[in-house]
């Protein structure tokens, strides 16, 4: 991966959220990974494991606690009006709920047009509207859609219309935030695979968030597995998926459902007692060890930093 | 009276609604014995649990009615006709039901103790509130709540998504139901929560003799949990069978579809997935011919001017698709969960 560039170097990344009675939600509690160019880098979690927060706090959606985002090798805290303006149009998002991230009162044409307005003002009505057709025949949508309103699209239309959005203003970098949880399965797998054409086509990095693991199995090139607001493993998917070494992670890998009459993976199942603790108190040490089943007082007392087990493949336990 | 627990025929069940009737089930047989799981799998928008809600009548003031000509039967009981006080007796008593979110299908303003016993107290008035708040206590340890003497005196609030559906399955079996449906029962929830559900559903089937219906659009969970798989879509069953026929030797399109569309172990990264192009049809038209026939790779012209019969593959199995008609071209299934 030497020969790779890097995109976003994210150092000990910190967001913490205040809480009622003084109390604070670790979100995100030192977190570092990088993204290289043109790869796709997924990252799983169940609920609440600080998976959509990451991908916003990269975007600047949020103001980091702590810790550093390199974006180009560049801090994006120095940035100034200038250079801002280039990354929110070179790093776009998509949202989860494709009910609720379109207005409802504009029509598709104007939704998509929306970032031209901010990022290409030279552009003449006609222009604009040559490129809103362009993107909108992307996502395989004809030019007219461009006058319809969001309430008259299906779910995987409107989908379809937030991907568009994100692609009008010529991005680089894209985070799919759950793009396809709202989405029955037969339309998840039309917008998995338009994303990956794009991928192709346009030369774009994706980093994808999902709690669909098999889907992120699918579509990723490297994979982050957090808990708890910490990443426990790093690595290709190949070593994730093939040879996945942290208890955390052989649990939630072995609970995904394969549809196999003759092999129960409900019995062959890892098992993991218990749920998640809060983010507001979360376990001392290793923020797993009140659920692992390898778990010593080391555990209960010193939290594991991310180690290389082999190459490009990291790890956050004590026990490995 | 029929021999099976259950059996429903011809079942229709429309909404009115300003600008017409929407056909959500159109015309649905199938039937359930004692100790059986059946799922009922396709995607939102199919009918899927608006049939298992006409099995207990359970619209409320909705604008839901059964059509003419539905026939319920439930040990011997003709369901579509009840007046509300038989219904009260059914509901609970002979047909429990999981709701697929927990979060909002507890009552807030109630501590779970108070709403499990609810239905014991509705269905037993001789029981006392305490030994109705006993059994409470005891249902929630068989469902696997820790320290349950506890948690029977808290609120939905206080308890995860897990806990929760729990409760909701401690609710649904309180009254010893003969049949128990689970409409979407781990949709809401992680996988790991989603597993653990599952498993306790696996031990309930094991242990007591009920019968379960599942209703679900994730094939994942299918395969570990149902004895038998009916696919609909548009109102209509396309396909049934038992899971080792659905799983090895499905007949219809619209099932490889579905179980193509997963990303499975095997799957190549970054392959393309097998996709439905389009999306399923408005059920306030007229639909002519195969519901499906609009998005199927191997549609016929016969395919959009009638409605194929139901043909028998073998004694559990049956298909509605024009392909198994003596003269259409023979189609080889793609390939199944990416195996070369």
């Amino acid at each position: 991966m030497a020969d790779k560039k890097v995109l976003f170097d994210v150092k000990h990344l910190r967001q913490y959220f205040p809480a009622r009675g003084g109390k604070t939600v670790k979100a995100v509690d030192d977190v570092s990974f990088q993204i290289y160019e043109g790869e796709t880098f997924g990252v799983v979690g169940e609920s609440g494991c600080g998976k959509t927060t990451v991908g916003r706090t990269l975007l600047g959606v949020y103001d980091a606690t702590d810790g550093q985002i390199l974006y180009n090798g560049k801090d994006v805290r120095s940035f100034n009006a200038e250079d801002r303006m280039n990354f929110s149009k070179n790093c776009q998002m998509i949202f989860q709920d494709p009910y609720a991230c379109l207005d409802p009162r504009m029509s598709i044409g104007t939704i998509v047009a929306e970032g031209l307005t901010v990022h290409f003002k030279d552009l003449s009505r006609q222009q604009r509207e040559e490129k809103v057709n362009q993107v909108l025949g992307y996502v395989g949508l004809t030019s007219d859609y461009a006058s319809r309103f969001a309430h008259e699209l299906s779910g995987g239309q409107r989908q379809r219309i937030g991907i568009a959005r994100a692609l009008a203003v010529e991005p680089r970098f894209i985070v799919c935030d759950e793009p396809i949880a709202a989405l029955d399965v037969s339309i998840q797998a039309q917008v998995v695979n338009l994303l990956t054409g794009l991928q192709r086509e346009l030369g774009l990095t994706y980093m994808f968030i999902s709690h669909d693991l098999s889907m992120v199995r699918h579509i990723s090139d490297r994979i982050a597995v957090m808990y708890l607001g910490s990443i426990v493993e790093l690595g290709g998917n190949a070593s994730i998926y093939g040879n996945p070494q942290h208890p955390y992670t052989k649990a939630l890998f072995s609970a995904i459902p394969e549809p196999d009459p003759y092999h129960s993976w409900i019995k062959s199942r890892v098992h993991l007692e218990g749920e998640i603790p809060s983010p507001i108190n979360a376990p001392a040490g290793c923020k797993f060890c009140t659920r692992c089943p390898l778990a010593t007082e080391q555990c209960r007392k010193e939290s594991p930093v991310l180690r290389e087990i082999e190459p490009e493949h990291f790890v956050a336990c004590h026990m490995i | 009276m029929s021999e099976h627990l259950l059996e429903v025929k011809d079942l229709a069940v429309s909404f009115s609604s300003y600008a017409g009737k929407i056909r959500a089930v159109r015309g649905v047989s199938f039937h359930l014995d004692a100790g059986e799981t059946l799922a009922i799998v396709g995607e939102s928008g199919c009918g899927k649990t608006v049939t298992v809600k006409a099995l207990m009548k359970l619209y409320g003031n909705s604008a839901a009615f059964i059509e003419e000509g539905s026939v319920i039967d439930f040990k011997g009981q003709d369901v579509v006709h009840m007046n509300s006080r038989e219904l009260s007796k059914l509901r609970g008593e002979g047909i429990g039901m999981i709701f697929q979110d927990p979060m909002t299908s507890l009552n807030p303003t109630l501590t779970v103790g108070y709403q499990i016993a609810e239905g014991i107290r509705f269905h037993d008035k001789s029981i006392s509130r305490q030994a109705a708040e006993q059994k409470a206590i005891e249902l929630l340890k068989l469902v696997g709540i820790p320290s349950p003497e506890e948690r029977v005196r808290q609120y939905p609030h206080q308890l995860s998504g897990g806990m929760r559906q729990r409760v909701m399955i401690a609710i649904a079996i309180a009254c010893d139901a003969d049949i128990i449906i689970c409409d979407e029962p781990t949709t809401a929830l992680d996988v790991t929560i989603q597993a653990q559900v599952l498993e306790l559903l696996n031990d309930l089937k094991e242990k007591t003799n009920k019968a379960f219906i599942l209703v679900t659009h994730d094939l994942g969970i299918v395969f570990d949990f149902a004895d038998r798989i009916q696919v609909m879509y548009a109102g209509v069953i396309l396909e049934r069978g038992t899971k080792y026929e659905m799983f090895d030797d499905p007949h219809h399109p619209y099932t490889w579809a579905l179980l193509n569309s997963v990303p499975s172990k095997q799957s190549k990264n970054k392959g393309a997935l097998y996709s439905i192009q389009g999306t399923p049809p408005d059920l306030m038209m007229p639909i002519q011919g195969c519901p499906f026939a609009d998005r199927c790779d191997y549609c016929m012209p016969i395919c959009k001017e009638r409605m194929p019969q139901e043909l028998q593959l073998s004694e559990t199995h049956t298909v509605s698709c024009w392909l198994e008609h003596s003269m259409a071209p023979k189609i080889k299934a793609p390939s199944m969960r990416g195996e070369e």
